[in-house]
Order: C-alpha cells, then sequence, then structure tokens
C-alpha cells in the first residue's frame, strides 16, 4: 500500500513537474512571442518578393498578412511584389549579402530543398532561428538546418494526363507504366527532368537506375514542357506529363471542368518541400518570422490550400497529411526529401547528367 | 582637323568606356566558376572546353543558324516591302498601316508563338488537323521546327524593321530615280539599280539588328521549339540561367556571349567599311531633296493583298487569340463549349494596385529611355561620321557590341556593376535609374545604326555651304542637320519607346520593388500559369497605347512631312 502511495505520489509530482515545466516552456515563448510581436510591430513593413504563382500573388499576400495581422495582433502592412525565378531570386538575396546591401525580400520562400541549400552553404544568407521555442505549434521535423527554413507544405510529385485521350486501360500508376508502348509520344516531361534528380539519391532508384529509366522514357517523350504549362495537357498537345510539380497546379484546372487527372507514381513517390525562409540582410526579420510562423498554424494551413492547393503533410489534419495517411495505409512510403538529403549526395551533377540525356535522344 | 568640339568626342568616350566596362564583366563571367560575390568561385576556360565538347553544340548552332536566316529573311520581306509601299507609293492607309504595324509590337511575343502552335502544332495544330481530314495527311506542315520558328520570329520583328527602313526611304532624293526613269530603266531595274542600293545602310542595320535579336531570341523557341526537342541558342542556355537546381550558372551562357561579341566585331567592321564609303548611300543633298511616290496601277491589289496578309498572319491571329484567352477560364482551342465559357473574370480579378505601380515606372521608362537615347545615339554617331578623331572606327564597333550580348547577361553585368564595383560611388543598385541605364546602353546599338544611316544619308556639303556662309557649328546642326534627320530620329524614339515599354529581361533580373515594370507583371502572370490574366493584362496595355500610337503618328507624320516637304 504504501508502495502504492509512494508510486502515485512519484508520479503526480513527476506529471506536475512536467506540467510546471510546460507552463514554463509557454510562458517562456509568450514572452519571446510577445517580444518578437513588438519588434515586428516596430518595423511596421513586409516587403516581399515572389512569383505568382506563390500564395496567388497580391490578393494571396492581402489575405495571408490580413490572417497574420488577426493572429498575432499586429499592423504590419506587406508591400508584394512580383519577382523573377525562385533560383534568380536565391542568387539575388546571395549576392546581396555578400556585398551588405539589404535583401529585396524580407522572406524568402523556396519550391526546392536545393534552393535552401544555396542559401546555407558557402554563405549562411537565412537567419537561424528558434522556431519551436517561440511557436510551440511548429513541428520540429518541419524545421531545417537548424532553424535556417521552414517546411511550410509538401507536394508529392506525380503524373498528369488527359482523360479524354488516355484509355482506362493505359492509364499510368507508376513510372515504369509510362514506357507502355502504347503511350509512346505521348508523354512530355521536363526541360530540365526535375525530381528525377531526386530520385537518383541513396534513398531511392541510386544514378544507375535512374539513368537507365530516363534513357528508356526520352524514347518514349514526345516533348518537353514546363512546370505550370498544365494546359498543354488539356489541349492535348501532350496527353500525359511526368514528372510534375505536384498535385496543387493540377487541382485549379479540374476545378474548372478540364479533363485532368493526378496519380502519384507507386515506383517513386516522395514529398518535396516549399520553405520559407529569412534572410540575414531582411529589413524587418521579425515580421518576416512572423509571417513564416503564421504559415504553420491552422488558418496558415488552410490559406495555402484555399490558394495554391498545398498544405503540409507534417500539420495534423490537412489534405497532404490524408494523402500521406492513405499512402501508408496503401503500402506507400514517400521519401521525405530534405535539405540535409539533398545535401548528401551530388544532386547538381545528377541533374544535369539527365537533363543532357532528355535533350540528346531525339536530337 | 577636327571639326567637332572635343566635348562631343570626350562624352562619346565616355559612353564607350560604360560599354566596355559592361562588356568586360561579361567576359570575366564567361570564365568564372560560380556565383560572382560568392566564396567558392573560381577562374576557369571549363564554359569553352564544354561548348566544344557538347554533343549537342553542333545540332544547337545550325538550328540557331537556319532560324535565324529564316527570321531575318521574312522580317526584311515583309518589313521592307512594306515601309517601301508606306513611303515611296500612293497606297492609302498609310496611318493605319503604320498603327497597325506598331500595334504588332505591342504583343507579347509568346503570344503569336501560341497562336501558330494552335495553328500548325504536328498533332494538335488546326489546320494540320483540317488538312489532313479534308486532303491528305502528307500534307501537314510542322511549325515545331527551326524554319517554322524562324517564320513566326521573322513576322514579329518585320515592324523593327519597317521602323528602321521606312524612315529612311522617305528622306530619299529621287534625282537618281527620275533620271533613270527618263532613261527608260524599267521597273526592276530602277528597283534593282537604284532604290535597293539607296536603302542599303538602313536595310543592312535592320537586318543586323533582327539577326542579333534572333539569334538570342527564347520565347519563341520555348514555346514551340523546346516542347518538341528543337534547340535554338536561347532554350540551349535556358536552363543555366533558370535551374530547377542550385544557383543560375552565368558562365556558359557568357561564353557564348563572348563568342557572339567577337563575331559581332567582325560584322561591325565589315559594316564600318560600309560607312567609309557612305557617300555611295547619300541619299540627300544640297542639290535636290524631292521623295516621289508611285502610282501603283494595277498593282495595287496585289499591294494591298499583301498588307492584308501579314497584317492577318503578324496581327490578327496573335491578337485574336490574346483576346480569346483573356476571356477564357483557361487556354483551350475555340469550341461552342468554350464559347460557353467566356466571362471577363480575368479582367475583374487583375492586380489593378500592383498594375498602376508598374504603369508609373513603365511610363517613366518609356518617356526617358528613348530621349536619352537618342540625345546620345546623335552626338555618338555624329562623332563617329563627322569627326576626324582616331578613336571613332573602334567607338562604333564598341556600342555595336552589346546587341550581341543576351539580354539576361547584359542584365547580369549591370547588376553585378552596380552591385559590387559602383555601389560606393553611385548608389544606383535597385532603382529604376540603374534599369534606365542599363536600357539605355543596350539601346544605343539600335539607336546609333539608326543615326549613322540618316547622317550618312546627309550630304556634308548641306553643313559645309553653311559654315561657309559664316553660321556656327551648333547652328548647322541645330538648323541643318537635325530637321533633315528628324523623321529618322522621331521614328527611332518611337521604336526605342516601344521596345523599352515590352522589354522583359532587363526589367526581371534589375528589378526592385521599386522599378517593377508592365511587362514584369504580365510576364510573371503568363510564366505562372494564369495566361488568362496576363492576356487580359497586355489587352489594357495595348489599349492605353493604342491612343498614343495613333496620336504618334497623326503628329509625327506632319512633322516629318513638313520637315521634308513631302506632304501630299
Amino acid at each position: 500500500m504504501t508502495l502504492i502511495v509512494s508510486l502515485v505520489a512519484a508520479l503526480s509530482l513527476s506529471l506536475l513537474g512536467s506540467l510546471l515545466n510546460d507552463a514554463a516552456a509557454a510562458v517562456k515563448a509568450n514572452e519571446k512571442l510577445a517580444a518578437l510581436i513588438k519588434a515586428a510591430q516596430t518595423e511596421g513593413m513586409l516587403n516581399l518578393v515572389w512569383g505568382e504563382n506563390t500564395f496567388r500573388g497580391l490578393h494571396g499576400v492581402r489575405e495571408l498578412v490580413s490572417g497574420m495581422n488577426k493572429e498575432f495582433g499586429t499592423s504590419i502592412i506587406a508591400n508584394w511584389t512580383p519577382g523573377p525565378s525562385q533560383p534568380q531570386m536565391a542568387a539575388k538575396i546571395a549576392q546581396e549579402f555578400a556585398a551588405g546591401v539589404p535583401s529585396t525580400s524580407d522572406v524568402y520562400i523556396g519550391g526546392s530543398e536545393t534552393y535552401i541549400a544555396t542559401l546555407a552553404t558557402p554563405l549562411m544568407v537565412l537567419d537561424q532561428f528558434d522556431w519551436a521555442a517561440t511557436f510551440p505549434q511548429i513541428d520540429p521535423a518541419a524545421v531545417s538546418l537548424k532553424g535556417a527554413a521552414l517546411e511550410i507544405s509538401g507536394r508529392f510529385p506525380g503524373i498528369v494526363y488527359n482523360t479524354k485521350l488516355i484509355s482506362q486501360n493505359d492509364v499510368p500508376k507508376s513510372l515504369k507504366d509510362l514506357l507502355n508502348p502504347r503511350l509512346k509520344g505521348k508523354v512530355s516531361t521536363q526541360p530540365y527532368i526535375s525530381y528525377f534528380d531526386i530520385l537518383s539519391g541513396p534513398k531511392l532508384w541510386g544514378p544507375e537506375r535512374t539513368v537507365d529509366y530516363v534513357q528508356k522514357l526520352s524514347a518514349q517523350v514526345a516533348g518537353l514542357m514546363r512546370c505550370g504549362e498544365y494546359e498543354r495537357v488539356v489541349s492535348g498537345e501532350f496527353p500525359i506529363h511526368a514528372l510534375a510539380c505536384g498535385e496543387g497546379g493540377v487541382l485549379p484546372f479540374m476545378e474548372k471542368g478540364a479533363p485532368l487527372r493526378y496519380v502519384i507514381p507507386s515506383d517513386a513517390a516522395m514529398v518535396t518541400h516549399r520553405y520559407c525562409a529569412v534572410p540575414k540582410n531582411g529589413r524587418a526579420k521579425n515580421a518576416a518570422k512572423l509571417f513564416c510562423a503564421f504559415l504553420m498554424t491552422k488558418s496558415g494551413q488552410e490559406f495555402q490550400w484555399n490558394v495554391d492547393r498545398q498544405d503540409s503533410e507534417k500539420f495534423p489534419g490537412t489534405r497532404y497529411n490524408r494523402i500521406l495517411k492513405e499512402l501508408n495505409a496503401a503500402g506507400v512510403k514517400p521519401l521525405d526529401v530534405s535539405v540535409d538529403y539533398v545535401m548528401s549526395f551530388p544532386v547538381l551533377k545528377y541533374a544535369k547528367e539527365l537533363e543532357n540525356i532528355i535533350k540528346i535522344v531525339g536530337n | 582637323m577636327n571639326r567637332l568640339p572635343n566635348p562631343a568626342v570626350a562624352f562619346a568616350v565616355f559612353i564607350g568606356s560604360i560599354i566596355g566596362a559592361m562588356l568586360l564583366v561579361v567576359a570575366y563571367l564567361s570564365f568564372y566558376e560560380g556565383l560572382p560575390g560568392i566564396p567558392g568561385g573560381f577562374l576557369t576556360t571549363a564554359h569553352y572546353v564544354e561548348l566544344v565538347k557538347d554533343r549537342l553544340v553542333i545540332r544547337v548552332t545550325s538550328n540557331t543558324l537556319i532560324y535565324t536566316v529564316t527570321a531575318v529573311f521574312f522580317s526584311l520581306l515583309f518589313g521592307v516591302l512594306i515601309a517601301w509601299l508606306v513611303e515611296r507609293t500612293e497606297i492609302r492607309g498609310r496611318n493605319l498601316i503604320y498603327t497597325g504595324m506598331t500595334v504588332g509590337l505591342l504583343i507579347p511575343t509568346f503570344f503569336p508563338a501560341m497562336g501558330w502552335l494552335f495553328l500548325l502544332h504536328p498533332r494538335i495544330g488546326f489546320l494540320n488537323i483540317w488538312l489532313k481530314r479534308w486532303l491528305s495527311e502528307s500534307l501537314a506542315l510542322n511549325i515545331a521546327t527551326p524554319v517554322g520558328m524562324g517564320w513566326v520570329e521573322g513576322i514579329t520583328l518585320a515592324p523593327v524593321v519597317f521602323i528602321m527602313v521606312a524612315a529612311n526611304l522617305r528622306m530619299a532624293d529621287t534625282t537618281l530615280e527620275e533620271a533613270a526613269k527618263v532613261s527608260g530603266a524599267s521597273a526592276w531595274q530602277l528597283f534593282n539599280s537604284v532604290i535597293l542600293p539607296l536603302s542599303t545602310p538602313a536595310t543592312l542595320a535592320a537586318a543586323f539588328y533582327v539577326a542579333t535579336i534572333a539569334v538570342a531570341s527564347f520565347d519563341v523557341p520555348a514555346i514551340i521549339g523546346l516542347s518538341n526537342r528543337v534547340y535554338t541558342l536561347g532554350t540551349f542556355i535556358y536552363e543555366d540561367l533558370v535551374p530547377h537546381q542550385g544557383f543560375p550558372q552565368y558562365g556558359r551562357p557568357a561564353a557564348v556571349s563572348t563568342i557572339l561579341v567577337t563575331l559581332g566585331g567582325l560584322l561591325s567592321i565589315w559594316y564600318l567599311r560600309e560607312i567609309a564609303r557612305a557617300n555611295r548611300y547619300r541619299l540627300v543633298t544640297g542639290k535636290d531633296y524631292r521623295p516621289l511616290r508611285y502610282p501603283l496601277g494595277p498593282w495595287i491589289l496585289s499591294a494591298a493583298i499583301f498588307v492584308l496578309f501579314y497584317f492577318l498572319v503578324a496581327i490578327a491571329i496573335p491578337l485574336g487569340l490574346l483576346v480569346w484567352v483573356a476571356f477564357q477560364p483557361y487556354v483551350q482551342p475555340p469550341s461552342v463549349e468554350a464559347l460557353s465559357q467566356m466571362s471577363l473574370s480575368n479582367f475583374t480579378n487583375a492586380p489593378w494596385d500592383l498594375f498602376g505601380r508598374a504603369l508609373r515606372n513603365s511610363l517613366t521608362l518609356t518617356v526617358a529611355v528613348p530621349t536619352l537615347s537618342i540625345l546620345v545615339c546623335f552626338i555618338y554617331s555624329w562623332v563617329v561620321l563627322r569627326s576626324k578623331t582616331r578613336l571613332k572606327y573602334f567607338l562604333d564597333a564598341l556600342v555595336f557590341l552589346p546587341h550581341a550580348v543576351p539580354s539576361i547577361v547584359f542584365g547580369v553585368a549591370g547588376l553585378l556593376l552596380s552591385l559590387f564595383f559602383l555601389r560606393q560611388i553611385i548608389p544606383l543598385y535597385g532603382t529604376l535609374a540603374l534599369l534606365m541605364m542599363v536600357h539605355i546602353i543596350q539601346r544605343l546599338s539600335f539607336g546609333t545604326r539608326v543615326a549613322n544611316s540618316a547622317i550618312i544619308a546627309v550630304s556634308e556639303e548641306l553643313e559645309e555651304a553653311a559654315e561657309v556662309c559664316g553660321a556656327r557649328r551648333r547652328d548647322v546642326v541645330a538648323r541643318i542637320l537635325l530637321p533633315l534627320i528628324s523623321p529618322t530620329l522621331i521614328n527611332a524614339f518611337f521604336w526605342i519607346a516601344l521596345l523599352t515599354l515590352r522589354e522583359l529581361t532587363l526589367a526581371t533580373i534589375l528589378f526592385s520593388p521599386s522599378n517593377i515594370t508592365l511587362s514584369v507583371v504580365v510576364w510573371s502572370l503568363w510564366s505562372s500559369g494564369q495566361h488568362g490574366p496576363s492576356a487580359a493584362m497586355s489587352l489594357i496595355m495595348i489599349a492605353l497605347m493604342l491612343p498614343v500610337m495613333l496620336l504618334y503618328w497623326h503628329v509625327g507624320n506632319r512633322v516629318g512631312d513638313a520637315l521634308t516637304g513631302t506632304r501630299g
């Protein structure tokens, strides 16, 4: 009896201690958040630069910043401008940092792990911040490079096809299916053969298998198109496109009635991410951190789904979180592509080799 | 004897130095591996070695040559002939033709490219489907070839040729033509022996100019060629500049640019030799100045059909596509179902605030860049053609070279200069002034070609006669030379203004939130897959510019006619 009482007492004390610790951490987080909010409020304005296809441009930014102000009780004004492509923007920010000039954008949104990697080495251009200490809702698994970047959403690269032009029997469910002779001359891929470089990595196909596959695929390919040009699949110019940059770009067409469907290939399932990062040379670093953190709130995730049809697979209750669970249930385990992963093998070299294959075959 | 005041030579040397500095940065980039300013970069010859080793280079070179030659051929065919019809014949509707030619310049090139793809794509082209269905499978045409792409590029560049050649033809002295007619020359002999040789400088300048645009052009090869794996130079270097992984790689594009600059330099030597024999091309002398318009007689119908055909293929098709896409939820071929989906949503949901901000910047550039460019070009050309300085040939060759550098590489050179070298002296980085400066430098090759051909056409004897009569040099320039070449300069002003308005690459590379332009807004929408809103913005841009263009042609023609005495 005494033993039981002692155990219960010990457990209670431990629980209480844990609760007190949590409470202390929460208080500390609240203090840090309050200080951050105050500093952000003093900064007053966010200069934001990225492409129209991110957060639906100006309309999206307005909605997003209004949501952020509501969430944190701030009155920050956003000045958004459409900018160059993401790699060009990364180069611009890095060069501005090297020259000691303020960053053109207070926030960098990067749709590829390698863009973040280039901003982290050889120069660490991004502000490293302890996100979880200030925003307890942020899953530490969504934080990269010691706080330099936040995974704000995921995307499952896949195959998009025109339902009017591809018969039910020929619908591809895997990359292997794209080598079906009946699909010869109907497939398009990207000029930079995106995501196949990720497949070349050690945790997926490896370089030999990927090169072999891309050579075979190249013989099937009718032409090349870039991500976002899905109208070319709608028009029938290319009845199939692979690998597409996620379902997010295709869903708006499907919602308007376009005859498109999206498939995550069973033999090349992966989830890559879009990142939010704060350049060290930004003029409004505190407001920028609030902006990134807001994207990792429930409202921020809903917003991302509403405007870009993508959200984080790591955030409970999101659509991509459900897709991930469905894939897992079907025995498909998508590789969680991270910045560390792409930095662990020569991804740029592999990408160049694969690009050359797709260019040269047929020329 | 140096007939020019030294400040003009000094000014030309100063401008030449800026051009030289930018070209040096391009050459440096071609030997540099890595991103300038970021640790880890090093000097190497690897980019040139890669070009030699790359298995695609031969195919890309041959594709680019065929594409460029085709583009130059069609742009000259339509541009020169329509300019001749407008300026030297009694064809009706001159102002309408002028306006039509310039409307074409305001349509972003990706729309004609998409329009032709819809028409002549080997699989889905409407025309090909009809040809296959009603005539024969073998009759199908394929736009996705270097010749097909060259045709599209050529018809979009014809207005450039038109503007460059038209003013020159307007100024032509008809003494030789009248002499040839009196001597019994046939129409062909007249054209071949008199009219064609006299317009050679302007035509050559136009041919060079469009050739250098076509060589590195991106829009048409990207939309038509890339999708069918037909690479030209523009698409070949595309992945380096906008990579899917890592930073942009400027080394190989800069190496290609340096090779093009070298070729451009060789072309300049040839061009300068032609200039040295400039007397052959003098159209306006002190003896007579009375341009003549020919009656077309029975050819009037053929001429009208020719002009209408051009308007159909170069204006109506892309403009029609632009209108169609602007009212559609997504790009789709015309059908009854698609008609029922037309709406104004692309206009009502347009980013109007951003549009307003970009419009202010674009208008500032559209006025300032041509004004300053023309001023600089006039002084520069004057130094080259009228001074005795030994530097003049070097200066003229130098000013032509920036045109051989793809805009994106030139933009990067401007960015690096302003960011790493000039920042402590003049804080230009990220300003509208920087964009303006790089625009002006890049337009100098065009502006000086036009100014050169105009000044060459004016005999020095007019100025000499005035000086003999006691006129001061500045009066000679202001009251004789400038009025005589003003139609050409006005045309060049207008073309530079249009080019500035639609310029995209420099505006993207050198952009900052404070200097964003309309073309960046339109491209940004287009490249993010929002083709409908992009088309809507383009239509609004055209609608805004149309009254300005009509006013320009109305006023410009009156001024030009009054100055040259050709009203009639």
